[in-house]
């Protein structure tokens, strides 16, 4: 079994670390994984209401793009043939948009639709009685078709359609950020501070500072052992992802269709939904155009894990401050 | 056999079907005359809505409404009191690229905005009365959200101003407008499938905590006691959780059972003859005060109800539960007969219909479908793909089943109102489904069975 990217559990790591205080967590299975919800609150009870309208926001995200659900808005799209379109929700074109920002930014390196050239993709919800039913896709009728330029987008009328036949959409890259994004809304709604999101143990959104602490504290972790840290942060104001080859043997170029060589890529980025995009995109991304985007991107940075001699081998991209090492 | 019937069910659903669909019904818009026509709605033959109650049901009707393309539609004002609600529902028509206009109050709402169509109500049981009688009353057809109300006289009364006016009074049954279940319902009553229905069987589970409003909500959003009471509310408590006070709502009989026991009596095609039902609210007063909760609910939190239909074959029973104590299982539906069973949710993984080991196969069940059902009473999904001749005989499932079940129901009304469609749940109906929910609370609270006279369903 793979340890978690982030060491053993970061949500739990916050919980044990010394603070003022205990936070209540709230917990809800969407999108294939856990979320949780860390808020500052005299008990549980008191604010769970709070974390009940965000879950209810990411299931709404998970109903907008889920892969297999019949009818989210991600699935109508993919039903289309060349010269179809559809009308999106706001959300759906939100992220749509966002995703194809990263696209271009990342030179294609984040590509939605690369999910046409993989087989056996695990539904969102494979299990148990969802709400959201979760329905595996056919398999394109031909090879995919890949290209985010193939999707087009109609920011004024909220029309996407798409260029040719065989392309599948698939925003399980930057959705689970995306969802994290829109739950935040809620919470700065309502002037909560501080809070911290977790999507899946892939993407966390980290607002305000733990009681007593100046943020909250984040590992970076060797994803091929169990509980060895490797290097440690403080996270405030910002989203970090991670995405790792270990856990995730099927990041693969969307030039090539080769799949990603780097071990690991932590990105952290001031939206939660840039940074699980830019995680994926990292793995794949040389080393000077990482550090052209991070120079490019102010609030971006990252963290890239190969293997060298069999050691692990560490580089930062980006403006760090307060990294610490945990070892040579 | 539940895992080879779960992948049977989940196997179905393909894009290659939704594309032949598409073909033969342009349910795909040909993308340049799409943008065209986006950009025609703007001064075309748009129907102008509005819609009362952007709270957690109203944003997702809002937002399915938004979705609709064959009837275009320009959402011209959104109506709500509280300033939370109001400020996402802004922030989401903006983002929907609407030019709308925001009220607190309908009766502002009513005398500003003179060129609307139609309104979507989704505000809670008690004011649904006040609100569609005010909107027939200016020459709008509604849509309202089930339970048309709380009261039997208050949900009478908007079945006679729909009357009186003339206008549409569409209830926000959706499924009535859900193609699995039209699908169903015809393997029911024109296949004959599953013979006569004796036994009916439905639930809704759905665990909800009973927990203080949160601080940052009171603190931010509350509402001043004198607001509140000009709107019918006593705290922000009864305003937030109404569905727990008996003042707003019928509870959870009205807010979830209501959607099965519309399907039992649709699909007994009557009414019941006599409801029993039993129920508590234990679970619900210890949890509110364990948590401090600051309210005391008084709806029970878990009812069963049994109904019975004069079937001319005999007494078809059907046995209902609600409980907010549990999640298990979610909420279906389930027919039996002599010869088969069905199986239908909103949750479309699960539907599934089964023939009796005893009867004969129809002709039109794929072999396929035969194999699997000789082999252990296994399940057929309800989706053409897996009994393609069944299409023909039981309706074709089309290219709406990618759209959500709240666009269906929303598009049945926009095509009601420009002649293109019947309504699919008018008021007269949904009004006998609002006797048969509210006598089993009645019968609930009495602990003892309620039987029915064939009058007390018409309003």
């Amino acid at each position: 079994m793979m340890s978690e990217i982030f060491s053993i559990e970061q949500v739990q790591r916050i919980n044990n670390t010394a603070l003022e205080h205990p936070l209540a967590r709230y917990r809800h299975r969407a999108m294939a994984s856990v979320f949780d919800v860390l808020l500052d609150a005299p008990s549980p009870a008191a604010m769970q209401e709070m974390a009940a309208l965000v879950f209810h926001e990411i299931d709404q995200v998970e109903r907008a793009l889920s892969y297999f659900i019949p009818t989210s808005d991600i699935s109508r799209i993919n039903a289309l043939c060349a010269g179809e379109a559809v009308k999106v929700s706001p959300l759906t074109l939100d992220c749509l948009s966002r995703a194809r920002t990263v696209w271009q930014e990342t030179g294609g390196a984040f590509e939605p639709t690369v999910g046409a050239l993989l087989t056996g993709r695990k539904p969102w919800d494979a299990e148990g009685d969802e709400p959201a039913g979760g329905v595996a896709p056919d398999e394109p009728d031909g090879p995919g078709v890949v290209g985010m330029d193939l999707i087009s987008i109609d920011e004024d009328s909220l029309i996407v359609g798409l260029l040719a036949d065989g392309v599948r959409l698939d925003l399980g890259g930057i959705g689970k950020g995306f969802a994290l994004d829109i739950g935040a809304e809620v919470l700065r709604s309502m002037d909560v501070s501080p809070f911290f999101l977790n999507g899946g143990e892939s993407v966390m959104l980290a607002v305000g500072a733990a009681p007593g602490l100046e943020g909250w504290p984040m590992t970076v972790s060797d994803p091929r052992l169990e509980n060895e840290p490797l290097a440690s942060f403080i996270a405030r104001d910002c989203a970090v992802a991670a995405s790792s080859t270990a856990d995730r043997p099927h990041v693969l170029n969307p030039e090539t269709g080769d799949p990603a060589r780097r071990l690991g890529a932590w990105a952290v980025a001031p939206r939660a939904a840039e940074a699980d995009a830019l995680s994926t995109a990292f793995l794949l991304m040389s080393d000077e155009a990482i550090a052209a985007y991070c120079a490019a991107h102010p609030g971006v940075r990252a963290i890239l894990l190969d293997q060298q001699n069999g050691d692990p081998w560490l580089r930062t991209f980006g403006a760090w401050e307060g990294l610490h090492w945990k070892k040579s | 056999m539940a895992q080879e019937q779960q992948e049977a069910v989940l196997s179905g659903i393909g894009r290659r079907s939704f594309i032949r669909s598409a073909a033969l019904t342009g349910a795909g818009l040909a993308l340049a005359p799409a943008i065209l026509r986006a950009q025609d709605a703007g001064k075309s033959d748009a129907l102008n809505i509005a819609l009362i109650g952007a709270g957690r049901q109203g944003k997702i009707l809002l937002g399915d409404a938004l979705k609709i393309t064959d009837v275009p539609l320009r959402v011209k004002a959104v109506c709500d009191m509280w300033e939370y609600s109001s400020r996402r529902a802004q922030a989401y028509c903006k983002a929907a690229k609407q030019e709308t206009k925001f009220y607190a109050t309908y009766q502002e709402m009513l005398a500003q905005e003179s060129d609307l169509d139609a309104v979507i109500i989704a505000t809670p049981d008690f004011v649904h009365h006040e609100h569609t009688n005010a909107c027939l009353n200016a020459g709008l057809h509604v849509y309202c959200e089930k339970e048309m109300s709380n009261d039997l006289s208050l949900a009478r009364s908007m079945v006679e101003t729909a009357r009186k006016t003339g206008k549409l009074l569409q209830i926000g049954h959706q499924r009535r407008s859900n193609p699995y279940y039209k699908h169903a319902y015809n393997l029911m009553h024109k296949e004959k499938f599953f013979g006569d229905i004796v036994t009916m069987n439905g639930q809704w589970n759905q665990r909800k905590p009973i927990t203080p409003l949160p601080s940052n909500m009171l603190s931010k959003y509350g509402m001043t006691k004198d607001y509140l009471a000009r709107y019918g509310y006593g705290s922000m408590e009864e305003f937030y959780e109404w569905r727990w006070f008996e003042k707003y709502s019928g509870g959870p009989m009205t807010d979830l059972g209501s959607h099965q026991i519309d399907v039992f009596n649709w699909f007994q095609r009557m009414n019941p003859s006599s409801v029993y039902a039993v129920g508590g609210n234990q679970f619900a007063l210890s949890e509110a005060k364990a948590n401090n909760a600051g309210y005391t609910p008084e709806s029970f939190d878990h009812t069963i109800a049994i109904y019975e239909y004069k079937q001319p074959w005999g007494v078809a029973l059907g046995s209902y539960q609600v409980d907010l104590r549990t999640s298990h299982g979610l909420f279906f539906e389930q027919f039996m007969g002599p010869k088969g069973s069905l199986i239908i949710s909103e949750l479309t993984k699960k539907n599934a219909f089964f023939k009796e080991a005893s009867a004969a196969a129809p002709e039109w069940l794929d072999e396929a479908s035969q194999a699997e059902t000789k082999a252990d009473e296994g399940g057929m999904k309800i989706d053409p793909q897996r009994s393609k001749a069944a299409e023909g005989h039981a309706g074709q499932l089309t290219a709406e089943m990618n759209k959500n079940p709240h666009q269906l129901h929303i598009e049945n009304f926009l095509k009601a109102i420009r002649g293109e469609a019947e309504l699919t749940c008018p008021a007269e109906e949904a009004y006998a489904v609002a006797v048969s929910v509210l006598k089993a609370n009645q019968a609930a609270k009495a602990g003892g069975k309620i039987e029915f006279k064939p009058e007390d369903f018409k309003a």
